[in-house]
């Protein structure tokens, strides 16, 4: 392991911001992808398993993926379907299904493993629903040491996407949000509010396709799956949730960290997984993460497409 | 009773009456107690885990006792130190503590318990008699294994009424997110809710009849209780081993059963589908209905009168 590098684990569920995730992550000279895991979020286990074997496989990337879980700690699983399309990739389909990137057995135990092995401490980017990651601090207490830094992506401060008050990856499994958030790691959260306001446009997009990369233009083509780019109105925004989430590690001078308590709500009604930051000015609870805000949008966008597009 | 031996582990929360129930557990020739794990509940880990082993020490077994979750999943801590003594052997560890066993407590109790299942021939049966924290962390982060789990044999809930609160018992209360696991895990599941273990009342004559046992583990036994029963005359736990030891003493009836995670009066109440109509394909759990109440005594004292003092009481 190249000890400059910072050792991560990626927990996702591509997912179209997913893929830009995975692509920045392995493109990125800051970081040293150990494996990837998946888990049941956007679209179902099976599928979020999958496409992450293919999209690393099509990159011949060695990096191993294992399955994680295929549904919240209590009932039942919701899908982001709407925002992913029916496969989780916009309905982009590679041209071969590659499956050598895929290990067998429990994706938890497998994470188990590498922060038992590694002399480093991990840090897990966390982007989508956090059961896996609460799984493995309830199971492995002992390794919560191992555990450098979990990033997530989110919940958000005043604005929600699956519903009106709360994000998809929170409310797909509060329970485990709650968990990891109070299971005294360094949690870095990027709410929506962040990667909202870190949009990318269409010239960002035209450029990938422009590009020599394969990573960027492959991409370019799940985006264009989804959306179809050409058709859409110069000023429309694309967000790429987990991207950002990433950056926020490869280039923390561009976000802020603001310690703050965070709690998520387990069961109302109408705020059924909403993430309640607490921002009062006096009786304020003791911090148990850090909130990720960005300084400059356009700084972030040319970051991301300098790695993008860098082979 | 089916002559099989039948591995087990025993998940639980000394306090007074799992005490009781361990005792009847570790002498039983039925039953291969592969291990005891600990769990917060009603007094926190590090005393539930010193108080299993010194019911170890006072079985004279070599069984291992392994310590678990230390806190609820996400909820806050609850006791039932008022029930169990501060120490959660009815205030009387002091006394006896000179008669734990030698063993060391070991941590990490779901992965032995991962361990003991992965590696055992036959499927083990799981007695949870105290918050069901480890159970539910250990089905939801190694699904896999619930295939090798035979059953899982619990104390929790209660149909009609609670004794934590109105509505809720107390080991559903203290972690209803982890009973909600366990609830719907799909693993074979055995019920002894309040509406059972209330059946296993032990009045002051026949807690007298411990006393006439000759041997260290009655007498300690005894003394716990005397003290127990002032506040709780049910032997809850002894009840949950004896569904699967001794399923003759007992009515069974399956029926639907969750409990409530949420609810401001209602948080950790068990809901159970006890409609006449209510799908017989849904009915995943069997919960212990009825009791033989002096057949339940009589086993417990015949139980303990087996242990002989000797070797480490010496």
């Amino acid at each position: 392991m190249n000890k400059q590098k910072v050792p991560v684990i990626i927990d996702c569920d591509p997912g179209i911001d997913d893929s830009f995730a995975i692509y920045y992550a392995l493109n990125s000279p800051m970081l040293d992808v150990l494996s990837v895991v998946s888990v049941a979020g956007n679209v179902p286990l099976s599928m979020t398993t999958s496409n992450a074997c293919n999209l690393l496989g099509l990159v011949n990337s060695d990096v191993p993926v294992f399955a994680g879980s295929d549904g919240p700690l209590i009932g039942d699983a919701i899908e982001a379907k709407y925002a992913h399309g029916v496969n989780g990739l916009g309905g982009y389909v590679f041209k071969k299904e590659y499956t050598n990137n895929l290990q067998q057995g429990n994706g938890i135990e497998h994470m188990a493993r590498i922060l038992k092995s590694s002399e480093q401490p991990i840090t897990i980017f966390a982007i989508g629903p956090l059961t896996n990651i609460a799984k493995l601090v309830l199971a492995y207490p002992d390794l919560v040491g191992k555990i450098d830094q979990v990033v997530v992506m989110g919940g958000g401060v005043i604005k929600g996407n699956y519903s009106s008050s709360a994000e998809f990856n929170i409310v797909a499994d509060p329970l485990a949000a709650k968990v990891v958030f109070d299971a005294g790691l360094t949690c870095k959260i990027v709410p929506l509010d962040t990667t909202e306001y870190c949009y990318f446009d269409k010239e960002f997009l035209q450029t990938l396709k422009q590009s020599s990369s394969l990573k960027a233009k492959t991409l370019y083509d799940i985006v264009n799956a989804k959306h179809n780019i050409e058709s859409k109105e110069e000023d429309s925004k694309f967000y790429f949730h987990d991207m950002v989430t990433v950056m926020a590690v490869t280039n923390p001078q561009l976000f802020e960290f603001i310690p703050l308590h965070v709690d998520v709500e387990l069961d109302g009604k109408i705020t059924k997984g909403q993430t309640v930051f607490d921002q009062r000015s006096f009786n304020r609870q003791e911090p148990n993460s850090l909130l990720v805000t960005a300084k400059s949008r356009d700084d972030i966008v040319a970051v991301a497409l300098e790695v993008l597009t860098n082979e | 009773m089916s002559k099989q031996i039948i591995p087990c582990i025993i998940d639980c929360d000394p306090g007074v009456d799992d005490a009781i129930a361990l005792l009847y557990a570790l002498n039983h020739p039925n039953l291969d107690v592969k291990a005891i794990t600990t769990v917060y509940g009603n007094v926190g880990l590090d005393k539930t885990s010193v108080n299993a082993q010194l019911v170890v020490g006072l079985a004279q077994k070599d069984t291992p006792v392994f310590s678990g979750a230390r806190k609820p999943l996400v909820n806050q801590i609850a006791s039932a130190a008022k029930v169990h003594g501060e120490d959660g052997f009815g205030d009387f560890y002091q006394s006896y503590k000179h008669l734990t066993s030698n063993n060391d407590i070991k941590d990490n109790a779901v992965l032995k318990m991962k361990e003991i299942i992965e590696n055992s021939n036959e499927p083990v049966v799981l007695f949870p008699l105290g918050p069901m924290t480890n159970i539910a962390i250990l089905l939801v982060t190694f699904p896999e294994l619930k295939e090798k789990i035979k059953a899982i044999s619990f104390m929790g809930g209660g149909f009609y009424y609670g004794n934590r609160t109105p509505s809720a018992e107390f080991n559903f209360y203290c972690d209803p997110h982890a009973a909600q696991i366990v609830l719907q895990s799909g693993v074979k599941l055995i019920m002894s809710g309040l509406d059972i273990t209330d059946q296993a009342i032990i009045t002051e004559k026949e807690l007298d009849k411990f006393k006439k046992i000759p041997n260290k583990a009655s007498e300690v036994m005894h003394k716990i209780l005397s003290k127990y029963q002032s506040v709780d005359q049910s032997l809850h736990d002894p009840v949950t081993i004896m569904t699967v030891t001794d399923p003759e003493l007992f009515e069974f009836e399956s029926f639907h059963v969750v409990v409530e995670t949420s609810g401001e009066y209602s948080v950790g109440k068990t809901i159970a589908d006890v409609r006449k109509n209510a799908p017989l394909e849904n009915r995943h759990c069997v919960v212990a209905t009825k009791l033989d109440h002096n057949g339940f005594i009589e086993k417990i004292v015949n139980s303990l009168s087996q242990y002989k003092d000797g070797g480490k009481h010496e």
